[in-house]
């Protein structure tokens, strides 16, 4: 049976399996989208007619499903729905650059202040609305105390985004932000915070990473944390001072910075895979409790989710940064 | 009367045994493989449908699903399909479930094998 959708005042059918975002994408209209896996939330959409599937709506919270909002990649309707993209200024909120660093040869830290508040955990991830495209970045610091939220963004060669930040973005300028999503955050409690953590990830994975670590410290966690960050070599790390100064300063807190080539540099880093490194960790840790944290490369993402889980540790234990974004 | 799925356990049995008998494929070489390209968190709610299927419990799998869900995993043989019912057995074993009722199970895995096989 097929479905139609209408949207901006024409109607289109759904060929026999297609989601509504990719009927759009068909039909030549420009939507924002990016995972299409259900995770990004960049494809959320809101239903004037019809009810959305179920599918479409798992990931959002009550109030946007109350609403009728859904996400164009995930909804396969098997009736008819009037859709419409979202009102730019009722979902999101503006915020201004507060300010701007190079963190290592492709990685820009931003530095947005949202102008009204935006509800997210530190390593949520927010949308970026720049230039009319919607991206996701994780929440590197603290942002509910800063009241500042600090993105990293990889330099990526033709990403709309990702040139925006590096070239264009500077002090004072707006951007439009929608937050926060996803499990990617602290979850210990006063009466619940000695469990082990560990957290690995490669590139800008560890934005996330960071963040949840200066939560749990921020929160007084009694348990150990391990934060890994790996690159292919070691101009590709970010960091390293003020994560090892941080590690200094907490007896429960450690870091290993790995690369798979040190080329001939003398800085103290681990030379080796970063599956090799946790995997040996995992082994070693209390898996029953552990919490492990994995962001990054989509492909060592899952390969570390996998060898964890294998090892013993539980899935509900395991959080990762869901993006398996190819372009940004 | 009470059904085999009620009598294992229900819902909460098949939370218990799904990270059990994931765990075990993943472990196994002779059908990891065919879990390389996929996400974990999708992976372990479909074992867990498989499972309440198995189990005898309410499910909405049909045969289109099972047929839809393996068609492009090439090499897919009846050998695999042993695996998955000696893992399912084994997991239910270590569960504490008696030889009577894993026989039940493995049946119930079994009258799917020609779906799941594209056949």
């Amino acid at each position: 049976m097929t479905a139609n959708i209408f949207f901006q005042g024409e109607s289109y059918s759904l060929q026999d399996g297609e989601t509504v975002l990719e009927c759009l994408l068909r039909n030549g209209k420009d939507v924002s989208y990016s995972c299409k896996n259900g995770v990004c939330q960049s494809c959320l959409m809101h239903s004037t007619q019809g009810e959305p599937t179920k599918e479409s709506q798992l990931r959002l919270k009550d109030s946007l499903k109350a609403q009728n909002f859904f996400l164009a990649c995930q909804c396969r309707p098997n009736q008819d729905m009037g859709i419409e993209t979202l009102n730019v200024e009722k979902e999101f909120t503006k915020g201004i650059i507060y300010d701007k660093e190079m963190l290592c040869h492709n990685v820009v830290a931003i530095h947005i202040k949202p102008l009204a508040d935006i509800e997210a955990r530190p390593g949520q991830y927010i949308n970026l609305m720049v230039e009319g495209v919607v991206r996701s970045y994780s929440i590197a610091n603290l942002s509910n105390k800063d009241g500042v939220i600090t993105l990293h963004i990889r330099k990526i060669a033709n990403g709309i985004v990702s040139s925006w930040a590096h070239d264009k973005a500077k002090t004072g300028d707006s951007v439009l932000l929608r937050g926060g999503m996803g499990d990617c955050f602290y979850l210990g409690t006063n009466n619940e915070n000695s469990f082990p953590i560990l957290l690995a990830g490669t590139g800008t994975g560890l934005a996330p990473l960071e963040a949840i670590v200066l939560d749990a410290l921020d929160h007084g966690h009694k348990g150990k944390i391990h934060i890994i960050h790996g690159g292919l070599k070691p101009s590709d790390l970010y960091h390293m001072e003020k994560l090892q100064s941080l590690a200094d300063s907490y007896e429960n807190l450690s870091y290993t910075p790995c690369v798979l080539n040190k080329e001939n540099s003398v800085i103290d880093i681990y030379e080796g895979s970063l599956d090799a490194i946790v995997n040996s960790a995992v082994s070693t840790a209390d898996k029953i409790n552990l919490r492990a944290y994995f962001c990054g490369a989509p492909e060592m993402v899952n390969l570390l989710k996998k060898n964890t889980f294998i090892a013993g540790v539980s899935s509900k234990h395991i959080f990762s940064d869901p993006f398996l974004q190819k372009h940004t | 009367m009470t059904t085999l799925y009620e009598e294992l356990g229900g819902a909460g049995a098949v939370d218990a045994a799904v990270e059990i008998f994931y765990r075990k494929m993943l472990a196994d070489g002779r059908v990891s493989g065919f879990f390389d390209n996929t996400d974990m968190d999708k992976q372990i709610s479909m074992q867990k449908s498989f499972l309440t299927m198995a189990f005898g419990g309410p499910n909405e799998y049909t045969g289109k699903h099972l047929r839809d869900a393996h068609k492009n995993l090439s090499g897919l043989n009846d050998s695999h399909v042993d695996i998955v019912i000696e893992h399912l057995g084994a997991t239910l074993k270590e569960l504490g479930v008696d030889d009577a009722k894993i026989t039940k199970v493995a049946a119930i895995a079994n009258s799917v094998r020609d779906d799941v096989l594209n056949r």
